[in-house]
């Protein structure tokens, strides 16, 4: 027997449910998690969450001293993580006022650019695995180690190399090293059809990334796209030629760009690109024999290094958009300030919320990966 | 500090038509509320100003690394109605804005120079101050420069205004602050936790969180003493000193 005061709870109809993306999934890009809410299987709602990956890396180098923190910067992103010492690196000497000898910015290029190509070989491998296509995720690590051996052998480390310092470069780069750099990006070159053959015109891959994930360039201007996904949308912008830094002025190189702002041509950017960076590392490796001098400044003690009070904001172009750093130094032997500004900040969380919304909802992952959003700068 | 005008009355500029006759600084104040500040501040704009206020004319689109490296930065000083520039380069300007005046100088800045990406904000915790510093960092991609607005608020009760309404990426910067720094800004669409989805003590951004000495309250060190290490202490090795400790003994 009902007491007097029962009411049926009732529900409207409705035959959509929330489902859990991550944060251990395998279409997921590092740790990271989704909330979308499906109707049958498409998505109807999407809610980024992030924090997996947060190790409050803006709040220890406020504690460590300038020169310690370039231990902690390549962690911010592991895929990319050269162009954060980079942009740490300009930060600190834009603060010092500090002039880098025009043999490290060369040295840095190259270092730049082969982080790009092992980062977009690697993108290329997560995407064609979210497409069911695992061949192309083997051969992509497979020849990003390659590249990784070049960096073994120049700076020690494989992934995270602490090589660029303020001031410069760490040291010089081995003897006969650029003939090796040259065989590696001749190798590289030529598995490019072969990676054409496979995944770019494999008519699996381009039904299933094209119309998918489709921003157009307002859409993309306003929700604070950069990067090849901006490019992907029309719009040649890239930090390296608008705002140099660097050498780039120096370096020729296209800017390729798409139109249709889908997965597929994002992804068909980042194989342009891919292109135009072996292309700049052959220029490096030709000019480098003629550019003699120092890899680095002289700097004062870096265990007692007190940098000028002011403040900076430098951007280099990362392999997934715009990177910036935000330095604040009120004349003290550690960071008063560093704000990381990671790409991936927006295209994991607003951008990918937005395009989710419509999608299927094994499509969401090929969203993400070819959007390249890179969760540990997120979280920072 | 915050006045109530601004809070979510933006014009409604549409970047794509207005970025035309960007040299034009004739601002439909009509159509707005607007308090005397702001309305001043438009009034005395004049179009002639225009290019010292945003560096869209005579700039260079492509300069020579050399040129650019080797220009000092000149410093000029036009204050109008609580906008300070204080330094400016050929592709960099820095401005010190009263807090009031920001979102009217951003709307400028977005609907009539061009400035449409908003690169980020950050937040300064300026504590002997008792201030927050926010920064907004604001990129052209036609005249190719970069404008920092830098604007001071108190640091209690820590409340702004939200720019979401102007520029989108602002949502997630001041979701980011809010967590950080403990920063309301009134306006903004979504101001739950994202990162510190579990954490319940203070904002641990700011300058009086100590990270170092929460650690040693909550948990216990530890003596890491394996065998290995007890025989390299032995031969005068063993754990680094900290650079402090290396400095103190110095005469």
């Amino acid at each position: 027997m009902r007491p007097e005061n029962y009411q049926a709870i009732s529900h409207p109809p409705s035959n959509e449910y929330e489902l859990n993306f991550g944060p251990n999934h395998p279409g997921i890009e590092g740790n990271y998690a989704l909330k979308v809410k499906l109707h049958g299987d498409v998505v109807v709602a999407a809610r980024a969450d992030g924090g997996y990956l947060h190790r409050g890396f803006e709040k220890l180098m406020e504690g460590r001293l300038w020169i310690q923190n370039l231990a902690l910067v390549p962690r911010i992103c592991v895929p990319d993580p050269v162009p954060m010492e980079v942009c740490y690196s300009m930060a600190v000497e834009a603060l010092c006022g500090m002039v880098v000898p025009e043999r490290a910015q060369w040295l840095r290029v190259l270092q730049l650019e082969l982080s790009r190509i092992a980062a977009h070989l690697f993108t290329f491998g997560g995407h064609a695995a979210t497409t069911g296509m695992y061949t192309t995720m083997y051969w992509g690590v497979a020849d990003r180690d390659q590249i990784l051996d070049l960096f073994e052998e120049w700076t020690g480390g494989r992934v995270y190399h602490i090589y660029n310092i303020p001031g410069g470069v760490r040291r010089d780069m081995p003897t006969g090293f650029l003939d090796r750099v040259s065989r590696t990006m001749d190798y590289i070159e030529s598995r490019l059809p072969d990676y054409d053959n496979l995944f770019f015109t494999n008519q699996v891959f381009v039904d299933r990334a094209k119309d998918t994930g489709p921003m157009n360039q307002q859409q993309a201007l306003e929700w604070g796209v950069t990067g090849p996904n901006l490019r992907a949308t029309g719009l040649a912008f890239d930090v390296r030629r608008d705002d140099p830094y660097l050498v780039y002025d120096q370096i020729d190189f296209d800017i390729p760009t798409e139109a249709p702002g889908d997965a597929w041509a994002r992804t068909l950017v980042r194989r342009q690109e891919l292109k135009q960076s072996i292309h700049i590392v052959r220029q490096v490796v030709e000019k480098l024999p003629s550019v003699s001098g120092p890899v680095r400044t002289r700097i004062p003690n870096p265990l007692a290094w007190n940098v000028p009070a002011g403040e900076t904001y430098t951007r280099v172009e990362s392999s997934k958009g715009e990177l910036g750093y935000y330095v604040v130094s009120d004349g003290g032997e550690k960071p008063y300030r560093v704000h990381v500004r990671g790409p991936s900040s927006m295209h994991a969380v607003q951008v990918l919320e937005q395009l989710a919304v419509g999608a299927r909802l094994e499509d969401v992952a090929q969203i993400m990966f070819s959007l390249d959003a890179c969760p540990p700068e997120v979280d920072r | 500090m915050v006045s109530g005008a601004i809070s979510g009355t933006f014009c409604d500029v549409d970047w794509q038509t207005s970025r035309r006759d960007r040299r034009g600084i004739a601002i439909r104040s009509a159509d707005r509320e607007t308090e005397g500040g702001h309305t001043r501040l438009l009034q005395q704009c004049q179009p002639a100003d225009a290019a010292d206020l945003f560096p869209i004319g005579g700039l260079e689109k492509k300069g020579s690394p050399k040129s650019k490296t080797n220009t000092p930065g000149w410093i000029i000083c036009w204050e109008i109605e609580g906008i300070e520039i204080r330094r400016r380069i050929p592709t960099r300007a820095d401005r010190n804005i009263a807090a009031d005046s920001l979102p009217t100088l951003l709307e400028l800045l977005r609907g009539r120079a061009g400035y449409v990406h908003l690169s980020a904000i950050t937040c300064v915790d300026w504590i002997d101050e008792s201030q927050f510093e926010l920064v907004y960092q604001l990129w052209s991609y036609e005249s190719q420069s970069l404008v920092s607005a830098h604007i001071r608020i108190a640091r209690e009760p820590g409340i702004y205004v939200s720019v979401f309404d102007l520029y989108q990426p602002a949502a997630f910067f001041e979701r980011d602050i809010h967590e950080m720094f403990g920063v309301y800004f009134e306006g903004s669409p979504d101001m739950s936790k994202f990162i510190l989805t579990e954490w319940n003590g203070p904002p641990p951004m700011r300058k009086e969180f100590d990270a170092e000495a929460w650690v040693n309250e909550t948990f216990e060190w530890k003596d890491y003493q394996p065998d290995w290490l007890k025989e390299i202490t032995e031969q005068g090795g063993g754990i680094v000193k900290t650079p402090e400790e290396a400095r103190q003994k110095k005469p």
